[in-house]
């Protein structure tokens, strides 16, 4: 089993729902369970998270580290042309619309990368996560 | 906060004698002067004043309420309307006791949907959910328009009080496009208002399309809070469902970026409604208790409706919005465009619910308190109302909750500081709060709707003495005895 921190930032927030939609899904946890990196998402214009996978823990700071092991800067617009399969992600670094710093020729690095954040995002957006009915018993 | 000086509502008439009367019109099943029943009526989730009604009544039909209105205007027996009670004004709870007249449980059907002249026909008990519901299954080609309100909230209340719309930019507020009303003054006549005033007895289901050319009545049932008399019918018109929808998120980093959008694409005549609010609002409606908005993150949002007949009207639209927001951003604003559906399922589908009307935002109605000044603002002074708010806000340690709108076509705009509380632990520096909030709004120009009477004392403050004169002329001449809703406006 996976931990997803609950963060409280706007973009936190997006990757935290679509992280969570697969929480179960086994594929997303083999390739998220020990990967511990931290890989830095600026998705413009809005600000960067780092997303640190730390053993089974899903971590988000909304800071940049300043050594991370991946940098990937994307506009929100593309991001969405990427989920909802209009864009291929290949080619959106082709054409210098998502800029991935840090990936290399470890190609278990692509693949994870791909299947934890490509894949979960084209999941989320054909099939929403519904499942945040949780009752905020501090309020009640 | 005003205080309420109590009358005897049984000075000339005992309690037993009135609901002996009342149980008489209604029948036993209808009527209670049990505090049990009562006691729903006595409160709301504002930080209103409770207080008791005396008895609560559940009419089937205006033969039973012309008997009560002509009853209670002999006795001078308060009458209190009530269709689901999830105004945030006090506006039900009975200050001076009296009757409540609970029209939600019986007098609650669609009496007629007019496809050609695009209109319906309501009973006051009608919520928004039903009217969807009703027209999505019956009259697909047809829409309401629908506000920021939960379901179960009534049509016809929020009809007469003035509320928003998921239209508003096209059409303004609810009240301006209300095509008729039937109503029961304080000496038991029952007038129908509206191009439905042909016939002495009854008016045809398909004569309520229009509210001119004659002299305008309604103008005395509207944004009287129900101190005018008792409306038991509404007209109210439908839109044509176009069959593209592209509703847009756009996001403003600079803290009043959103006022200049407002204000020119109001005017651009290419949006349903512009539903604006502060970070902190969407982070609540995902679900976080005490949401903080940090200094990266855009200080306001905007969930734009947009409808179009084709691909192509859509696509022009689109672009000019794009145009407008180039142009600010030439300007120095910092605003960006996103397909609002498309991130909705990236970042919560309950950010959905802003857009999905009516709906009901779950952590909003989730603490026992919920509170406002909900107020038509002049656009030009937007920057300045975000601003003074935000100081405010900050001063008490409170998350600010701004809602903004821009009306009909740029003509006005609407500016709505919403709190929710836990009463009887922090209402106290709420209610501090929403009357600071209140003495700036109120002194950039602002007019509340909805108003509890605590917040119109103020406005009484700053009104000019000619309209006050007007306005008691007109309740003296339409209420003599003050029996309809007691205590509104300071009557």
């Amino acid at each position: 089993m996976l931990n997803i921190e609950f963060p409280d930032d706007l973009i936190s927030l997006s990757l935290y729902n679509v992280f969570s939609s697969r929480i179960n899904d086994r594929k997303f946890i083999k390739h998220a369970k020990d990967w511990n990196k931290k890989i830095v998402l600026h998705i413009e214009p809005f600000y960067p998270v780092t997303v640190i996978f730390d053993g089974t823990n899903i971590k988000f700071d909304r800071k940049e580290d300043p050594e991370p092991d991946m940098k990937v800067t994307i506009h929100v617009n593309t991001m969405l042309d990427i989920a909802n399969d209009r864009l291929n992600p290949f080619f959106a670094i082709e054409e210098g619309k998502m800029e991935v710093d840090g990936l290399g020729e470890d190609s278990e690095k692509i693949m994870r990368f791909y299947n934890i954040f490509v894949v979960s995002m084209q999941m989320v957006a054909s099939e929403p996560n519904v499942n945040y009915f949780e009752i905020n018993k501090d309020t009640r | 906060m005003t205080t309420i000086h109590q009358r005897n509502v049984f000075e000339r008439i005992s309690k037993d004698n009135v609901y002996s009367k009342l149980v008489k019109i209604f029948g036993r099943d209808y009527v209670s002067d049990k505090d049990v029943d009562l006691y729903p009526y006595s409160q709301d989730m504002t930080e209103n004043k409770p207080h008791m009604p005396d008895f609560v009544v559940i009419p089937q039909n205006n033969e039973q309420l012309i008997e009560l209105v002509k009853f209670c205007n002999e006795f001078s027996i308060p009458i209190v309307p009530y269709a689901t009670g999830n105004n945030v004004g006090g506006l039900t709870i009975p200050d001076y006791g009296g009757i409540i007249v609970d029209f939600g449980k019986k007098m609650n059907k669609i009496l007629h949907i007019d496809d050609n002249m695009m209109y319906a026909l309501l009973e006051p008990g009608v919520t928004f959910g039903q009217l969807k519901k009703h027209l999505e299954e019956n009259y697909p080609q047809l829409r309401y328009s629908f506000p920021n309100a939960p379901p179960y909230s009534g049509v016809v209340g929020n009809v007469l009080l003035s509320g928003m719309t998921n239209l508003a930019a096209k059409i303004g507020s609810m009240a301006d496009s209300i095509n008729g009303l039937e109503v029961i003054t304080a000496d038991g006549n029952v007038a129908r208002i509206g191009s439905c005033f042909y016939g002495k007895d009854k008016a045809d289901d398909d004569s309520w399309w229009c509210r001119y050319p004659m002299p305008d009545l309604l103008g005395l049932f509207v944004n009287f809070q129900g101190m005018t008399g008792l409306v038991t019918k509404c007209a109210v018109q439908l839109w044509p469902k176009e069959p593209i929808e592209k509703p847009q998120l756009v996001v403003f980093f600079g803290l009043t970026d959103l006022a200049p959008f407002l204000r020119e694409v109001g005017r651009a005549d290419i949006v349903n409604d512009v539903a604006a609010f502060s970070i902190e609002v969407a982070k609540m409606e995902v679900g976080i208790p005490e949401p903080v908005r940090y200094p990266e993150e855009p200080p306001y949002t905007a969930v734009v409706p947009m409808s179009a007949k084709t691909e192509n009207q859509m696509n022009a639209k689109l672009e000019i919005l794009n145009n407008i927001i180039e142009k600010l951003n030439n300007e120095g604003t910092n605003i960006h465009l996103i397909d609002y559906r498309e991130f909705a399922k990236l970042f919560n589908l309950k950010a959905l619910n802003i857009f999905n009307l009516p709906s009901q935002i779950l952590s909003l109605h989730e603490y026992s308190g919920l509170t406002w000044f909900g107020a038509y603002a002049p656009s030009h002074k937007f920057e300045e109302l975000i601003e003074k708010t935000d100081e405010l806000y900050r001063k008490h340690g409170v998350p600010p909750f701004n809602y903004l709108k821009i009306m009909k076509g740029g003509h006005y705009g609407i500016f709505r500081p919403i709190f929710r509380f836990k009463k009887f632990k922090d209402q106290d520096k709420i209610v501090k709060l929403l009357e600071e909030i209140a003495d700036v709004c109120i002194d950039l120009g602002c007019i509340p709707y909805k108003t509890p009477s605590w917040i119109t004392a103020k406005l009484r403050e700053k009104i000019n003495p000619g309209w006050l004169a007007l306005f008691e002329k007109i309740k003296d001449c339409m209420d003599p005895n003050n029996i309809f809703n007691p205590g509104r406006w300071n009557t």
